[in-house]
């Protein structure tokens, strides 16, 4: 029997077009005892592989296709764990060694790495081939002998690798002959790129999206034929009838190699304990009583009982040093004052609230522990600590001084291809044009790339393309087959591993785009190799407090005391004036702060969990506000739910009150009411829920429930389904809600640029950002050549434009400007320009958002002036000219004519050019311009909304913010968005007749201010309004 | 130096290599297939894969064939 040593997955990077499931089933569907993957090198398909080859029943072997030095392939097999830990090296040596992605092996470090490995000739890449297709049989021949003297008569082997290309038969005679002569083995392999013939296309189209073709194109990398596939052992050697010694050989080699990794054997590393503690167990203990005593005062029987019982855990599942670890990192970031907050279900952990990890306090809010950590479980525990986004890097660098770049490196994650992606990528191999690709990929929602089909289908703003239709077809046929296979490596968000041993016995090493040296896995795959990965995550929020209590003047605020009973701060949610709020700041949370009337943290902690998908679409939102406000009876369906419930009002919102359900009416175990948890949050099979469902009502029922009842509780936990949050997590982040809210409240000025200084952030654009500012009388003036700074400045109730929020700005240019300002302030444009030297399209920039106003010369003057100024300048006329290709402007119907001398541009072209560089208004709103002529037409400005009766027609229009299709609980389409103008936002939904009506104006795919007639609705506090017709604002304007 | 003939020939087969093809009024043997190779084509306009065989005539010629589906080309003749 045949088998494939020479086989290249989805992780050989757009040069593998079958997934290593389906690769692996069909290898044993062929009745082949093993297969082998090698990937261009890279070993991320390896554990995926292993697992997938384990499940089949066939033999993994592992091994990689390595570009040499010159660009010549081999093929490299591991027999063993050494061989891999070889390989690693080799490869590590091959990223590290040369430019990123562009990795080549130096053929003496693979040579002294040559234990435990099998290096094949390669492909007609390879060296000896290449020679010999060229008919240099001599230089082939030296080079074989060469080989044969580095790696080894038994370890070095000749390669037949392809058939059915122009050349193949004599190569293949050549090569063979060269074997004997040599007293080589040789083997055969197929280079295998995709599992079946049929899949040839999905690669080709790969290969045009990696070269960056058209299919139309020509180019070498393209395959001739599509014979690249799994071939059975029968199609192999009736294309191989002349070597059966060759077919002998292959297996042989694949016998004399084994699965080169265990996978899950853990390798976390000891920490290092000070002197006078027995054990990391000791020194744990110590920590967390002493942060016990800190946290509550006096430990009581309960807080010590509690602390035993988790430690008591931690001790036997053997997580001590992790905790102290995380601990470490933790300690440094308070030492160095970077802020941060532990979230997730460590908030759940009395000892990671004692040892300072996270801030809510377990025992005080009868959080659970098993639903972060069981011994049933016994899995690692996850735990996240965000730290602020400018500020997360120290800490990595904390990581990598405190146990050695060679025991730490990131987490990769493996881009894959998305809805939008492929679409876009098969667009532009296809040939569309780049225009009509934008706007497909636009009006694509976020959806994984199977759905593609169906959104076509169902979407109207996809429905109206005007496209052809066999050509539409063919592009969401093809873009559907890309999904999910990996596009690219890059650098996961947070995650590190710290390693025993080092981590290059795991994983090659690369360089990431962000430079930091990543594994070649992600953070699935590396719990499998047994490293431990610790995220250090970033939240530009954290940085954004930190920002505002810089600017803070006067009396500090101490952020850690903030009051967390303040009326105003409570009275602005009531109100729904949340935007920049964090996580309150949607339309959904705003809907729910306007009806709920938060008056306390609980509130805030419940507003967090409500808006999610599982409880909207488990229908838990309105009755959880009607019982909140006493409107309806709070019943149980079984009096012990009442314990689990009563906070919640008698309704389902928090993952840990699902354990306890099932626990205390089903006597699930802990790991069994885990599993339904993770059944259910993470929306899996209808059997798997049938399943586990079944086994619910089961044990109820046994325990004197009757099945009714049973029946009727499993209902309303499932409910739940798809995504909820846990309540420690909901804690973590309702505190930050509040304070946020706190800050925005007495602190607008400051809050609101710290919004703008750490954008992209948040739920809204910039521009909705300012139009908020300026309504809490907040002044935002525009950039200024003379006060303007890096970063956004503040002073009382004004906020200055900051040059790094120019379009197309760079550090190098806004240092250049603020050291030159430092000798002395620009006294006129010709002044700057003399004395600071900048690219054309940013001085372009800078005089179309209005940094030289200062001045008293028009913008338009001022375009005329840089054009000179450049050509001094840079001395290319080209570039300069290139000053005059202005922009159409966005809400303006004329065109800025070239006209020199003091003319300035309409309020409209400078408001466009505004938006355009800057993401806001400046001089003004566009919709303050067309105000006039919107109000003779019966179009009110957001702020009216609320003297408008409830049920009364209006008209509205805006610049849209947001427009999305969140899950609704009757399972159809609704569509939310705001329209933004001079005063604010008015939110506007859009039921399902109408987003099919109108859909392609909802989601258009370019900016498109526009104008809503519809009925507007009062909920509590809130207003909206319900389109009936949707339309271009452009249409009433024009 | 060869020369693009792409017409439609007639050819005798033996266990799937070309035996004979017709060729300007006569029959030329073939006395070995030197290479063969497939060529996928346009695809994406539903043009099918091509199985191509340059073969040594027994006149001492080498020609091009091609099999598309069922039908046989020659494709190019070598002076």
């Amino acid at each position: 029997m045949f088998l494939h040593l020479h086989v290249h997955s989805p992780y050989s990077f757009l040069d593998g077009a079958s997934g290593i499931t389906k690769l692996v089933e069909r290898a044993a569907d062929l009745g082949m005892p093993a297969i082998a993957l090698t990937d261009h090198n890279k070993l991320s398909g390896s554990v995926r592989f292993i697992k997938a080859a384990q499940k089949a029943g066939i033999k993994p072997i592992i091994g990689c296709e390595v570009t040499m030095e010159g660009g010549f392939h081999l093929t490299v097999l591991c027999q063993n764990n050494t061989g891999y830990r070889n390989l690693c090296a080799v490869l590590t040596q091959a990223h590290l060694g040369n430019e990123r992605e562009s990795p080549m092996a130096d053929l003496h470090t693979l040579a002294s790495h040559k234990e435990g490995l099998f290096v094949l000739s390669g492909c007609r890449k390879g060296l000896i081939p290449s020679l010999i297709l060229q008919k240099r049989f001599k230089e082939a021949r030296q080079t074989a002998e060469y080989y044969k003297h580095i790696f080894g008569q038994e370890s070095f082997v000749i390669e037949l690798s392809e058939s059915l290309l122009p050349g193949s038969m004599s190569l293949n005679k050549s090569l063979s002959e060269l074997a004997a002569s040599l007293n080589l083995p040789t083997v055969v392999t197929n280079n295998v790129h995709y599992a079946t013939k049929e899949d040839f296309q999905i690669h080709d189209i790969l290969t045009c999206i990696r070269t960056l073709t058209k299919l139309e194109d020509v180019h070498p990398e393209r395959r001739l034929n599509s014979e690249n596939y799994l071939k059975s052992s029968e199609e192999m050697k009736a294309e191989y009838k002349g070597y059966p010694e060759a077919f002998y050989m292959t297996r042989a080699l694949a016998e004399q190699c084994e699965c080169p990794l265990e996978l899950r054997v853990q390798n976390f590393p000891a920490f290092a304990y000070p002197k006078g503690f027995k054990s990391s167990n000791h020194f744990l203990r110590h920590l967390v009583f002493q942060g016990a005593g800190g946290r509550y005062g006096k430990i009581t029987h309960e807080v010590k009982a509690r602390l035993e019982h988790e430690l008591s855990i931690i001790g036997q599942l053997g997580y001590e040093d992790y905790f102290l670890v995380v601990w470490d990192l933790v300690n440094f970031a308070a030492r160095q004052n970077i802020r941060h907050a532990g979230r997730g279900s460590a908030a759940d952990s009395a000892v990671a609230y004692c040892l300072g990890i996270t801030d809510v306090d377990p025992i005080a809010h009868n959080l659970l522990f098993e639903r972060f950590m069981s011994l049933e479980r016994g899995e690692k525990p996850d735990i996240d600590v965000d730290f602020d986004a400018r500020r997360r890097d120290e800490v990595t660098a904390y990581v990598y001084k405190k146990y050695g770049d060679a025991h730490v490196a990131s987490v990769a994650t493996y881009n894959t291809f998305q809805a939008r992606s492929s679409v876009r990528d098969v667009g532009k191999a296809m040939g569309y044009a780049q225009d009509e690709i934008g706007i497909i990929a636009k009006r694509l929602p976020h959806i994984p790339g199977y759905q593609i089909e169906n959104a076509f289908k169902s979407l109207p703003e996809l429905k109206s393309l005007d496209i052809p239709e066999k050509r539409l077809k063919t592009l969401i046929e093809t873009a559907g087959k890309l999904s999910g296979l990996p596009r690219f490596l890059s650098t996961h968000l947070g995650g590190v591993v710290i390693s025993k041993t080092p981590v290059t016995w795991l994983s090659p090493l690369e360089l990431s785009a962000k430079g930091v040296n990543i594994l070649q896995f992600d953070k699935d795959d590396v719990e499998d190799l047994g490293l431990v990965k610790i995220d250090l995550l970033s939240l530009r929020t954290l940085g954004a407090v930190e920002d505002s209590l810089g600017f803070i003047e006067g009396t500090k605020l101490d952020y850690d005391r903030i009051p967390l009973d303040d009326k105003a701060t409570f009275r602005r949610l009531q109100y729904a004036d949340t935007i920049g709020i964090f996580q309150l700041e949607s339309p959904a949370q705003r809907g729910l702060q306007a009806r709920l009337g938060a008056e306390n943290i609980e509130d805030i902690v419940a507003s967090v969990a409500l808006i999610r998908p599982g409880p909207i679409k488990g229908d838990m939102v309105e009755p959880f506000i009607r019982r909140r406000h006493g409107e309806e009876d709070i019943t149980y369906l079984d009096s012990r739910l009442e314990p689990i419930l009563k906070n919640t009002y008698g309704v389902v919102l928090f993952q840990e009150q699902v354990i306890e359900i099932a626990s205390v009416i089903a006597g699930f175990t802990p790991g069994e009411a885990d599993k339904l948890r993770r059944v259910m949050t993470h929306g899996r099979s209808f059997d798997e829920m049938e399943k586990i469902g079944r086994l619910f009502i089961e044990k109820a029922v046994k325990r004197g429930v009757t099945e009714q009842v049973a029946a009727e509780i499993f209902k309303c936990i499932r409910g739940y389904a798809s995504y909820g949050f846990c309540e420690a997590h909901a804690r973590a982040f309702a505190t930050t809600a509040y304070k946020t809210a706190y800050l925005i409240e007495h602190y607008p000025a400051e809050f609101y640029g710290s919004i703008l200084n750490n954008q992209p952030m948040g739920f809204y654009p910039v521009s909705t950002i300012c139009v908020e500012a300026k309504n809490h009388g907040v002044e935002v003036l525009g950039p200024s050549i003379n006060h303007s700074g890096k970063d956004v400045a503040v002073t009382g109730l004004s906020i200055r434009i900051p040059f790094k929020m120019i379009s197309g700005m760079k550090q190098n240019a806004i240092t250049s400007i603020i050291r030159e300002r430092a000798k002395g302030k620009f006294k006129s444009f010709y002044d700057f320009t003399r004395r600071v030297k900048l690219d054309s399209d940013i001085l372009r920039n800078l005089i179309l958002c209005g940094c030289f106003d200062e001045f008293g010369i028009s913008r338009k003057s001022l375009l005329w002036q840089a054009k000179d100024a450049c050509m001094v300048a840079d001395s290319t006329p080209p570039q300069a000219e290139m000053l005059l290709a202005l922009p159409d402007p966005v809400y303006c119907t004329h065109k800025a004519a070239g006209v020199p001398g003091q003319m300035e541009f309409s309020l409209g072209e400078k408001v466009a050019f505004e938006y355009q560089i800057l993401g806001t208004g400046v001089s003004a709103h566009p919709m303050e311009i067309w105000r006039g002529k919107l109000r003779k037409q019966g179009f009110i400005a957001s702020r009216e909304l609320s003297s408008i009766k409830p049920g009364d027609f209006v008209k509205a229009g805006g610049i849209p913010v947001r427009p999305h299709r969140p899950p609704t609980k009757s399972g159809r389409t609704v569509v939310f968005l705001s329209l933004e103008d001079e005063y604010g936002l008015t939110d506007i939904t859009c039921f399902e007749n109408v987003y099919a009506k109108y859909g392609k104006f909802l989601f258009p795919g370019k900016l498109m201010p526009l104008g809503v007639w519809g009925q507007v609705q009062k909920r509590g506090n809130g207003f909206s309004v319900t389109a009936k017709t949707v339309f271009p604002l452009s249409y009433v304007l024009s | 130096m060869s020369k693009i003939v792409d017409q439609p020939v007639l050819v005798v087969c033996e266990k799937g290599n070309p035996k004979r093809f017709f060729w300007i009024k006569k029959w030329v043997t073939v006395k070995a297939v030197i290479d063969k190779w497939n060529e996928v084509g346009r695809w994406w306009e539903d043009e099918k894969e091509k199985t191509f065989y340059r073969v040594l005539a027994g006149e001492g010629g080498v020609y091009e064939l091609y099999l598309n589906q069922k039908h046989w080309n020659l494709y190019r003749v070598f002076d």
